[in-house]
């Protein structure tokens, strides 16, 4: 019993741990585009931990719905992710000076250097 | 109008019901008839609002058994690939120095159909250090964080494990 406590206990943790990284990343990273990397990435993986650490814990009927709520969360959260940071390209969010541009859709030549910005629109 | 419109698909919009009030009383506390009417209510009218789009089925799928366990199989793969690649990103963000060389990068993928390829922008975007900014038709941009993961994207293997649920083969 005790070894199962712990164990849900490490499963919390691990996800508090995730989670705090996630926020950490927010203030530390330097433009929009990076920061999203940092605070949706942990935030999936940190909620996931948590609740299946929850799920460890509460009563049968209750599972289902944790369920869902994991899949919920792993489904929508690329979704809003892709969607700020379209708009964000879209309208020229600022990033950093030495962000690189890198083309491998041709195949001949992957890898090629993109002069800038106004290659990627397809 | 908005609410003055014909159920052309009878048949689809019982699924889309049925589907919804068999989740709602998954959800709900107990069977009380108020709980019954509600939800009746409830799912009737949420299928009703949305019918116009609901039933337009883009490129029609069928799933055979065999794809259904490559899924899982995916999934799993997946899972295990966004726990490895999320210690990666902690690693980064916690080192005192910030190694990072965010870029974009285009890439272009083998997947043909509509739902696999949508599935595949999503698991990139789950994947710490890899956002996908745009899906058009077959070019994947997609925002890396260091130029290591940007390598990573351009030759994922699990880009394969779709293909081969999408066709059966790998080419």
């Amino acid at each position: 019993m005790l070894v199962y406590e712990l164990f849900i206990c490490l499963l919390l943790w691990s996800g508090l741990f995730f989670l705090f990284v996630g926020t950490i990343g927010l203030i530390r990273l330097p433009d929009l585009y990076t920061r999203m990397h940092a605070t949706s990435k942990c935030d999936t993986l940190g909620a996931g931990l948590i609740l299946v650490a929850l799920m460890f814990l509460v009563g049968r009927p209750e599972v289902f719905k944790l369920l869902m709520i994991g899949v919920f969360i792993w489904s929508i959260n690329p979704l809003i992710t892709h969607v700020i940071g379209y708009m964000a390209y879209l309208r020229d969010g600022e990033h950093l000076p030495e962000t690189f541009f890198i083309d491998c859709y041709d195949l001949p030549y992957p890898g090629k250097e993109m002069s800038g910005k106004e290659d990627v629109h397809a | 109008m908005y609410f003055q419109k014909k159920i052309d698909d009878p048949q689809g919009f019982m699924l889309f019901a049925s589907i919804l009030y068999f989740f709602w009383f998954l959800m709900s506390p107990s069977f009380s008839l108020r709980n019954i009417a509600v939800g009746l209510i409830c799912c009737l009218g949420v299928t009703y609002f949305w019918s116009p789009d609901l039933f337009k089925a883009g490129q029609p799928f069928r799933i055979a058994p065999r794809q259904v366990v490559r899924l899982a199989v995916y999934l799993l793969l997946l899972a295990y690939n966004v726990v490895v690649a999320n210690i990666h990103v902690a690693l980064i963000v916690l080192s005192p120095k910030l190694p990072i060389s965010p870029g974009f990068i285009l890439v272009k993928t083998k997947l043909e159909k509509e739902l696999t390829r949508t599935l595949y922008a999503n698991s990139i975007t789950l994947t710490p250090g890899t956002i996908t900014i745009n899906l058009n038709k077959d070019r994947l941009l997609v925002h890396a964080l260091t130029k290591e993961t940007a390598q990573g994207v351009y030759e994922w293997h699990l880009e394969n494990r779709l293909r081969e649920m999408e066709v059966g083969r790998v080419d």
